[in-house]
């Protein structure tokens, strides 16, 4: 019992630990790792299977068992004493099972892995619903299409890309083992002249960004910034010529230098990212998804104004101090705001009048109590709720 | 009175246009004034400067874009800190995008002067994302090794001399949300806890700071802000080092929205009292 614990607990000697596996360029079908992945496969489906059989009115004794069962283990693991050993371990031994607490891992990485089938199932449930939708051409069926088509899109690009990283790393590594053995090949000088490209460029478009933002500030003149950037083109040609003799001459050595080996490294990334999976993901995400997100959100401001000007009235003492502790907070969260009272001497009586000294008063002496007070309750009420599932009493796990 | 009462029913599209204009007229040309760094964002940057070359750290990375203006430069400010001061960093996160989010972010400071050209694998590492948070924190306090073990990221430098969670000098957040509560519950003193929050998400972290359990707090774009200025204190020095950023240039936009919004609730209690007291005499 013991031992099958520890097994999935995953703790048992290297062998049988199928996460210390090292991965390997075996064909897939001959790595064990692939075969523990299908034999859980094959035993899930069919507790599944079998679950999806039980007799409707055994259905609510299995759920209310189930659930008390892993949320009392929840339970015991702070409530149940523990013995400290001298190496600094706890243990909790019972009686048969031997060792309970070490099979909180397996309840934790299972919790784990239902939550990542949940987003499975989520993806599912919205290709049901919206293709559905789109066969039977009802009502917005066009933004079904679109709901669908950008899914499958990110989809894609994501797990290409995630697929192409690995990749990535597998150049990587090969470079290591070529730094390491000092091996030179054709692959190699052309993966260093790209580093050594996209190195140089970096440190241009550095120095022209430096360029442009003191040019914005007014500490350069316009003169000065055409300047700084021929110079910065100067350094990134002499860059690139130092760096294709370093290479070349490496290529005639067939050596494999620390230098060349870091350029290779720098060109592997550089290559990988100019690739058109990887271009693809970034447009799809960082220049689409992530923009519309940033503006959809930026329109909240427009509505938080709207609403103060018409809601935020005085209409009792609770809201006046309501209206005025937040003017003192929202002031103290901008530099403008605290300029106001900056020139009030901080070390004299008088430096308790200054914004940024009564903000800290009100969220160390008010905020605190009372936040401390709202958790407490919160606190008992998830309690209350808590045993009301584990017992089977809420609707949503007794019926 | 009719001045009163026309501001009562203004339209609210006015109000828009006016913060357009003034977001607008500071995003082009800010004004500045004097930074007075909060001592919450002193104590994270003190914490974080006292670390060593090779130190690690567990950085967990929990908003999007649509808190960009908060926590992109927090963020990016924390990358330049760790990165100049040579810290190794295992990224994580409980949000799907976040993720993603946070690699370009690490990619785009990484290219920055003055960032010892951080590499993933050798300096850092993206431990990718987590669907289940408390057992995620659970799994990372109980055996951080066999929790990262499957993304192939436990043989690499940056977790070379970690064993446990208490090898790794800290565990900071930037979130946007409440992800780090399961933190505060799980974490049993194994290392220190430092937080980026949202400005919303100050006042239920506060009583934590105040109790010891975060060494050091950042709020919102002003605690971006705070940040830069300690970093332009430190590494002013090197010119061409970027410190002061969009933390710093989002300072003037929020100053007159915020005040816009101010001077809104004012006026519209003014005249609500008026348009009150002209309809008592009446």
């Amino acid at each position: 019992m013991n031992w099958s614990i520890q097994f999935l607990a995953q703790d048992t000697p290297p062998g049988t630990n199928i996460w210390a596996l090292e991965r390997t360029s075996d064909p897939i079908l001959s790595q064990p790792i692939f075969w523990w992945v299908v034999g859980t496969i094959i035993v899930t489906s069919i507790l599944l299977f079998l679950i999806a059989r039980v007799p409707s009115n055994f259905r609510k004794p299995l759920i209310v068992g189930v659930t008390f069962l892993c949320g009392f283990y929840y339970v015991a693991e702070w409530l149940i004493p523990k013995q400290r050993l001298a190496t600094g371990e706890e243990i909790a031994p019972v009686p048969v099972i031997g060792n309970w607490l070490a099979a909180l891992p397996v309840a934790s990485s299972t919790a784990q892995i239902i939550s990542a089938m949940l987003l499975v199932l989520g993806v599912i449930s919205i290709f049901r619903v919206h293709f559905g939708r789109l066969l039977k051409a009802q009502k917005d069926w066009f933004f079904s299409a679109v709901l669908l088509i950008s899914m499958f899109t990110m989809l894609f690009f994501g797990m290409a890309n995630f697929s192409e990283r690995r990749g990535l790393d597998v150049t990587l590594a090969e470079i290591d083992k070529a730094a390491e053995s000092q091996e030179m090949s054709e692959r190699w000088v052309q993966v260093a002249t790209l580093g050594s490209e996209s190195q140089a460029f970096t440190t241009k478009q550095n120095a022209e960004n430096d360029a442009f933002r003191r040019l914005r500030k007014g500490e350069i003149s316009r003169e000065e910034f055409e300047t700084r950037k021929t110079e910065a083109e100067d350094v990134y040609e002499t860059a690139v010529a130092a760096s294709t003799a370093q290479i070349e001459a490496a290529a005639a050595s067939g050596e494999m230098t620390p230098e060349i080996a870091g350029l290779a490294r720098a060109g592997a990334r550089a290559e990988q990212a100019r690739g058109f999976i990887a271009q693809s993901q970034r447009f799809v995400f960082t220049d689409m998804l992530q923009v519309l997100d940033a503006a959809t959100f930026s329109l909240i401001a427009f509505f938080i104004l709207s609403a103060a000007f018409r809601a935020f009235r005085l209409r009792s003492i609770e809201a006046t101090i309501l209206m005025f502790t937040a003017l003192i907070i929202l002031l103290s969260f901008v530099p403008l705001g605290l300029a106001i009272t900056s020139g009030l001497p901080s070390d004299q009586f008088i430096g308790n009048l200054r914004l940024d000294s009564i903000s800290d008063w009100i969220l160390a002496y008010l905020n605190t109590p009372a936040i401390r007070a709202i958790n407490l309750g919160l606190a008992l009420g998830v309690l209350a709720m808590g045993m009301r599932i584990l017992f089977g009493l809420e609707r949503g796990v007794s019926e | 009175m009719k001045v009163w009462q026309a501001l009562l029913t203004l339209d609210r599209r006015i109000l828009y246009l006016v913060l357009m204009i003034l977001v607008g007229w500071q995003v082009v040309s800010p004004l500045q004034a004097e930074n007075v760094v909060s001592t919450k964002t002193d104590s994270l940057f003190d914490y974080i400067d006292s670390m060593n070359e090779g130190d690690v750290v567990l950085v967990q990375s929990d908003w999007t874009n649509s808190t960009r203006g908060e926590s992109r430069s927090q963020f990016q400010a924390l990358m330049r800190h760790l990165m100049r001061k040579k810290v190794k960093i295992i990224v994580t996160s409980i949000d799907g995008q976040a993720i993603e989010v946070a690699r370009v972010n690490i990619e785009e400071v990484a290219k920055e002067h003055g960032n010892n050209d951080y590499e993933q694998g050798r300096d850092y590492v993206i431990a990718g994302f987590f669907p289940d948070a408390p057992n995620y924190v659970f799994g990372v306090v109980n055996d951080i090794r066999k929790e990262f073990a499957p993304r192939g990221v436990v043989n690499t430098p940056v977790m070379a001399n970690i064993s446990d969670l208490s090898d790794c000098r800290a565990v900071i957040l930037v979130t946007a949300s409440a992800s780090i509560n399961i933190w505060y519950q799980r974490m049993r003193n194994k290392t220190k806890l430092g937080l980026f929050c949202t400005a919303v998400m100050s006042a239920e972290n506060i009583p934590y700071y105040a109790s010891g359990q975060l060494f050091g707090l950042a709020i919102g774009a002003k605690g971006a802000f705070d940040y830069e200025t300690l970093l332009q204190d430190k590494y002013k020095e090197d010119q061409k080092m970027i410190n002061l950023a969009a933390g710093q240039r989002y300072m003037g936009p929020l100053a007159f929205a915020l005040m816009l919004l101010i001077v809104a609730v004012i006026f519209g209690n003014i005249a609500m009292v008026m348009v009150r007291k002209a309809g008592n005499s009446s």
